[in-house]
């Protein structure tokens, strides 16, 4: 038996049932698939205090660039009960999150996260300003350097004789 | 006599403007082509959360005792005028292939047990319809409107999400290769 084909029997007798733990009733219900990290909370003030403000994190999904906090529509009224029964069992706002992200993407958050593709999002204006004053900075210090210097003043001379040399050749 | 310097055209103010421009347009061409309300299917792939839910009959309906079969989910409500259209389609699925193992549930969504029932039984009903208090089973599925029809493999893995009213053909075309 070569030594691989006893690690794998190895694993199968330490976790005979990896497969099956996929399918963990008692985690689906609590529909995150982790503990909580936080505790739970019990007080009715600050349950609904904090179950408002992670709502209105996230986009109510059947209205126009509102958050579910601030709608009342079907969508948006099971989601708020998700998020309080969730926050009552002391789940973590991040944790919350995460359940909705695994659910509707990150297309659910108001906010899109700050990581990847999305730091174009958050940095894209700032370093779309800081670019253009730099280009009008650049712009405006050529211009200042190609300004020609002014003319000298004109000659004048008071002798007749040489103004009238002047005037010679002027014509 | 002092010539005036050279002054051809400024190929890297064009290169920066193209290199600035590029990706605006290809973030303008790949949003065109979306549907700006269409909501991101994120449950395809994932194990399908559990319920247990009562149906209309009064009946407990617990997804972890269905393992093994294929599931069709429904949700649904009376009030959606897509889900009437799509309602003759599932029964039809349900007779042709409930015979075959496939289960065929409805959920109710957003909707009242009192108007569900006379519309069963008006427009049949040949599978149980679930009741889904305060909505929670349907977050935990991702729905966003309905109808919405998840297909669920015998392993319990959703390999199908359909957010819109599911056509004959392609109802088949999933059925089939759930079995």
């Amino acid at each position: 038996m070569s030594w691989i084909s006893a690690l794998v029997l190895l694993w199968l007798a330490v976790f005979p049932a990896q497969a099956d733990d996929d399918w963990d009733p008692s985690l689906m219900d609590q529909a995150v698939g982790v503990e909580p990290f936080g505790r739970p909370v019990t007080d009715p003030e600050q349950l609904q205090h904090i179950t408002h403000d992670i709502a209105a994190g996230l986009r109510c999904p059947v209205c126009q660039g509102m958050s579910v906090a601030d709608s009342n529509t079907e969508a948006a009224l099971g989601m708020k009960a998700r998020v309080s029964e969730l926050v009552a069992q002391g789940y973590t706002g991040e944790q919350i999150e995460d359940y909705f992200v695994l659910r509707y993407s990150t297309w659910i958050l108001l906010e899109p996260p700050k990581k990847g593709l999305n730091w174009l999002v958050w940095a894209g204006p700032g370093a779309l300003g800081a670019l253009g004053a730099l280009g009008v900075g650049l712009f405006w210090m050529r211009r200042r350097a190609q300004v020609p210097s002014p003319p000298p003043p004109e000659a004048t001379y008071d002798d007749p004789y040489a103004q009238r040399v002047l005037e010679e050749l002027d014509s | 006599m002092n010539e005036s310097p050279k002054t051809g055209p400024k190929w890297w103010i064009l290169a920066l403007g193209v290199a600035l421009l590029a990706p605006l347009v290809w973030i303008l061409h790949s949003g065109f082509g979306k549907d700006p309300h269409a909501v991101p299917d994120a449950m395809t792939g994932q194990v399908a959360p559990d319920f247990r839910l009562q149906s209309l009959d009064g009946d407990e309906v617990h997804l972890e005792d269905l393992r093994g079969f294929p599931v069709v989910l429904n949700f649904w409500a009376t009030w959606c005028g897509p889900c009437k259209i799509e309602h003759p389609v599932l029964q039809k699925g349900a007779e042709s292939y409930g015979p075959q193992g496939v289960v065929f549930l409805g959920v109710l969504y957003g909707d009242e047990p009192a108007k569900a029932r006379p519309f069963l039984k008006r427009y049949g009903s040949v599978y149980p319809t679930l009741i889904d208090p305060d909505g929670l089973t349907s977050v935990d599925y991702g729905v966003a409107g309905v109808p919405e029809t998840y297909f669920i493999d015998k392993q319990g893995n959703i390999v199908h999400k359909a957010s819109y009213p599911i056509s004959w053909p392609e109802l088949v075309q999933r059925l089939e290769g759930l079995k």
